[in-house]
């Protein structure tokens, strides 16, 4: 019996774009017989259009075109938040350095040279394409790490939206200290999923009105370990583990799971801690209802170099003095409406 | 950061340097094995890059000499052979992220910032 797939196979579709057609036509019966589904475009404006109407696994983009050149379709490409992802090779005439240079710049993952060696368009295709699916797996692990965590925030209704909050205050605050650009979705998203291992905490402890017994705060302590056990067998989920792990533990060193002091504490879980303390002051929990802002305040500030790292809550007073807790709580109605939507 | 190249083919050397420098690292480059490991044990550096196929001394006994005097840097192999036992070769030379050829600019720019950026 032969085997029988479940799905039909992904024909990966590539992106020419050349203003000369006999090189598009070179390209695309090369490309077709790799067994790529080929689409044309003549120009940059064409390419772009190409991606409103489906987005390619691959571009190969000339670089040299009437109306908009391929450098600034690939500046264009690599700064939207999701087709950044999809792999561009700008094709270039050899030891063209200054071009390469400028695409490198442009964030060109790779470049072909013209004329072109059969041998070199199939290795360098495949290549990208293969570290596009995946990249596209990865993405779907955090997409599912993402959509659990909303499921744990959505069985405790005091808990509603504070998760996407923590992530919101994260970022804000990682972006005034200066982390990289490319470090502030991992504050978001750790923020997110800071709580993920109180999926495993029953509900009658997460939802007690009254002060916990000593064996049920023990239990309610386990949430930062357990939600690394969920997230271990998921490589991709290791830069969120800093974050899961450690956002509990204070400068003074008396917080858990590992009693880690000041520096000690990896950088990103002290900033989602001072994201989740105020989160927590200022919105209604079982045991207590929000406190006021000034109140807040007053607590985060008698905090500070005991519970938080003290520079980090200056930081985030000027934020909030600059109004980021409306700003957050704005984003917020953004959100909920586009999930309502 | 400050990056160490080893590697003998020179349009490498020129395209990957453009990359990494593209990034704002600064690149050191050695072409042959014995130079190469010279240098690093030398000199400091926040990630290491080594060809594995070298004149003079391949990338394998490279790392293992590196990781012998002490060095704890991230080391990344380049490699045209993706199978598992060179993998697991690698792995037991000190290696942390082992690259196949042919290596875009881009994956090995990610590689470089994922190895350089403490967890």
């Amino acid at each position: 019996m032969s085997a029988a797939p479940l799905f039909p196979a992904h024909v990966p579709t590539v992106l020419v774009v050349d203003d000369v057609e006999a090189n598009r036509e070179l390209l695309d019966a090369r490309l077709h017989d790799l067994g790529y589904d080929v689409r044309q475009a003549r120009d940059g404006i064409e390419a772009l259009e190409a991606f409103e109407d489906a987005e390619p696994d691959l571009v190969l983009l000339d670089v040299d075109m009437p109306r908009l050149d391929g450098i600034t379709v690939c500046r264009r490409i690599k700064a939207h938040p999701l087709r950044r992802l999809v792999p561009v090779v700008l094709l270039t005439a050899h030891q063209d350095r200054d071009t390469r240079l400028r695409g490198l710049a442009a964030g060109a993952d790779d470049f072909l040279s013209k004329p072109f060696d059969p041998a070199e368009l199939r290795v360098r295709t495949e290549v990208l394409l293969r570290d596009r699916e995946l990249n596209k797996q990865l993405d779907a692990a955090e997409g599912i790490v993402m959509a659990l965590a909303r499921v744990v925030e959505a069985r405790d209704r005091y808990t509603v939206h504070h998760a996407e909050r923590v992530g919101l205050y994260a970022r804000e605050i990682g972006r005034v200290h200066g982390v990289l650009t490319a470090d502030l979705d991992v504050l978001y998203k750790g923020g997110v999923m800071h709580d993920l291992g109180k999926a495993v905490i029953p509900a009658d402890i997460l939802l007690k009105r009254g002060a916990l017994s000593d064996v049920e705060r023990a239990l309610m302590e386990c949430h930062p370990t357990e939600a690394l056990r969920i997230i271990e067998p998921l490589r991709s989920m290791a830069r969120f583990a800093p974050i899961i792990r450690h956002h509990h533990e204070r400068v003074d060193g008396t917080g858990y799971p590992d009693h880690l002091p000041g520096d000690e504490i990896p950088l990103a879980a002290r900033i989602v801690g001072i994201a989740d303390g105020w989160d927590a002051m200022t919105s209604d929990r079982p045991y207590r209802s929000a406190l006021e802002m000034d109140e807040a305040l007053h607590r985060l500030r008698a905090g500070s170099g005991s519970q938080w790292d003290a520079q980090l809550v200056d930081t985030f007073i000027a934020l909030l003095d600059g109004g980021l807790a409306q700003r957050v709580q704005g984003e917020q109605l953004h959100v909920t409406e586009r999930m309502l939507a | 950061m400050r990056v160490l190249l080893v590697d003998d083919n020179p349009m490498n050397v020129e395209l990957f340097v453009d990359s990494l420098a593209a990034d704002g690292h600064e690149v050191a480059v050695e072409r042959d094995g014995l130079a190469g490991r010279e240098r690093g044990l030398r000199e400091p550096f926040d990630v290491l890059i080594l060809d594995i196929q070298l004149p003079g001394l391949d990338g394998y006994a490279i790392c293992r000499d590196l990781r012998a005097a002490g060095v704890n840097a991230p080391i990344l192999a380049l490699s045209s052979a993706a199978m598992s036992d060179q993998i697991s070769k690698g792995v037991a030379a000190g290696f942390d992220v082992y690259l196949t050829k042919p290596i875009s600019p881009s994956a090995l720019r990610d590689a470089v910032r994922t190895a350089g950026r403490p967890a």
